[in-house]
């Protein structure tokens, strides 16, 4: 039976290396933004088509996924009591987002206008809303199996442990005005410098960790004026050893045999 | 445009020791598509690298030897990963992927009851295929709303694939192959089952006073026969197998949807730490007391 045992095993971390499904950390990333502002001059939402000028609600495309309507890039305007410089006024942004003043250069929408703008003067405006998630990453790296170097029976070394840390060498995140029928309007790319999440493992979990805020870098699509800013941070929400078929319990060293 | 991003991750972030250069394209079926390579490296750091396409969907990564997984992604398609092996005598490989447009799929979890399982988290998995790095639009995992009904926003069109869900309580249960063929599958029903085993015990000090506001952790080793291979690849599979508790203020505490196998239990509070293990079987429960030194 022994050596049945052991091609069984055998076969199994075959498979499971095969597979890319030998031991390794699992991890959950994300990418964040905060400090949104919007300053200079958008034209997404605006008269003469089947928008509803001139809020708009944002989505952002970015390493972390793509655009969507999911409090990606929360604005200010939230069933707030609205009037235009050619005296309109109504209760604006009621669907349930926090929407921008997304026309800001036609004479109609144009700053100074308090409740067009909610900053500066009454010509910029500011999100309301704190931290924004841009979107997650599971992610599975090798990872060795985790071992007891001095003897007290619990695993000190290798596992998550192997990991000291998750290095974003870029980021970047391409605003839209979000249209549910068609389509989605491109506001401004904003670029963001390399960031880094230092991390403190146990060979069986990572707690959750994240990196500096950094502001922007350069924009793109145009590359000037700058439109839009914000700071982007990213998160590891967890880190967790994975061994699907147990292989590590399968190695002889006792060292191995650590809780 | 995003090309000069291409070149500051060339020069500064993947490539000090450039020994290899990894071109290829983006398309779908024959359309190039313009989107990005997120180049991801292990070297006891986890390094990631987006890397943008050209219009036409075209890429270049330097990196240096040893091994590199892409990503590649595009908004509006679902991602593909290859994992490349590049060092002295590989020469320039060259990657073609080929993403799938991006379908939602929706619909609801129940109980054993009828009851919708408010919460309950439905995991995409693609029929033959393990993937290390999935965007969580893609993968699933979102918690479902009160009343169980869940959405996954891009999932690929016309490639088999299965849904597992998973709840606080329960074990995986997964769906029969399912195929979506166009931008949208509603009506989807998931039935959560089965229940597992319970595991549960006290927190206490050496001198048996109870240790409250504790965090517990249990991972479980599951028996063969508890999940499938699929169920195995998901990321589902690592939420089943690692859970965490805090202590109540008697030190008590309890896990529910354990798996069949054997568990291992540990907290610690500082230097002080505490484990025990215990085999689990369905129906019956497992204790395990910690007493912290």
């Amino acid at each position: 039976m022994k050596w049945r045992h052991r091609i069984g095993i055998a076969l199994a971390v075959a498979w499971a290396a095969a597979e890319g499904q030998a031991q390794t950390c699992a991890f959950s990333i994300g990418g964040l933004n905060r400090q949104r502002t919007v300053m200079g001059p958008v034209h997404s939402e605006c008269p003469g088509s089947i928008h509803s000028a001139p809020f708009g609600n944002w989505g952002a495309s970015s390493p972390f996924g793509s655009k969507r309507n999911g409090n990606q890039f929360d604005g200010w305007c939230h069933n707030n009591w609205v009037c235009d410089n050619y005296g309109n006024c109504k209760t604006d942004c009621k669907d349930g987002w926090y929407e921008w003043n997304s026309c800001t250069d036609v004479p109609q929408y144009q700053p100074p206008n308090c409740s067009l703008y909610n900053s500066a003067n009454c010509g910029q405006q500011n999100s309301t809303r704190d931290v924004d998630v841009l979107g997650t990453y599971y992610g599975e790296v090798a990872a060795t199996c985790p071992y007891d170097s001095n003897g007290d029976g619990y695993c000190d070394t290798g596992g998550c442990r192997d990991f000291q840390g998750i290095w974003l060498g870029s980021s970047y995140m391409t605003l839209y005005e979000l249209d549910p029928i068609c389509c989605d309007d491109l506001v401004q790319s904003v670029y963001f410098p390399a960031t880094w999440i230092p991390l403190n493992c146990t060979p069986r979990q990572c707690p959750a960790a994240g990196s500096q805020w950094v502001g922007a870098s350069f924009y793109d699509s145009p590359p000037s004026p700058p439109k839009v800013n914000a700071q982007f941070a990213m998160v590891s929400n967890y880190g967790v050893f994975v061994d699907r078929y147990n292989i590590c319990g399968t190695y002889t060293d006792p060292k191995y045999r650590c809780r | 445009m995003k090309l000069l991003l291409a070149a500051v991750c060339a020069t500064a972030t993947l490539c000090a020791q450039t020994s290899a250069r990894i071109t290829g394209q983006i398309t779908a079926g024959p359309t190039p598509v313009r989107g990005e390579v997120i180049a991801v490296v292990d070297d006891g750091r986890v390094r990631i690298s987006p890397v943008p396409t050209d219009p036409q969907g075209q890429f270049t990564i330097d990196i240096s030897a040893g091994r590199v997984l892409l990503v590649a992604k595009a908004d509006g398609y679902v991602s593909e990963e290859r994992e490349v092996a590049v060092g002295p005598g590989t020469g320039s490989p060259t990657i073609h992927f080929v993403l799938a447009p991006a379908g939602s799929v929706s619909g609801r979890v129940f109980d054993e009851n009828g009851a919708g399982v408010g919460g309950a988290r439905v995991w995409v998995g693609y029929k033959g295929e393990t993937r290390r790095w999935r965007l969580a639009e893609e993968a699933g995992g979102e918690p479902a709303d009160n009343f169980g009904y869940f959405t996954v926003p891009a999932v690929a069109q016309g490639r088999p694939f299965v849904l597992h869900a998973e709840s606080e309580g329960w074990l995986m249960s997964s769906s029969d192959t399912l195929n979506l063929r166009g931008a949208e599958m509603k009506g989807v029903v998931l039935l959560l089952s089965r229940h597992g085993t319970r595991v549960r015990g006290r927190v206490v000090e050496a001198a048996g006073s109870p240790v409250g506001g504790a965090q517990v952790r249990l991972r479980s080793l599951a028996a063969q026969d508890q999940f499938t291979a699929e169920q195995r690849a998901s990321p589902a599979f690592v939420r089943s197998t690692n859970k965490t508790a805090i202590s109540a203020a008697d030190g008590s505490y309890v896990f529910a949807g354990v798996p069949a196998g054997q568990v291992v239990v540990t907290t610690n509070i500082g230097s002080r730490r505490a484990a025990g293990e215990a085999a689990t079987a369905v129906g019956h429960e497992a204790e395990i007391n910690l007493t912290l030194r």
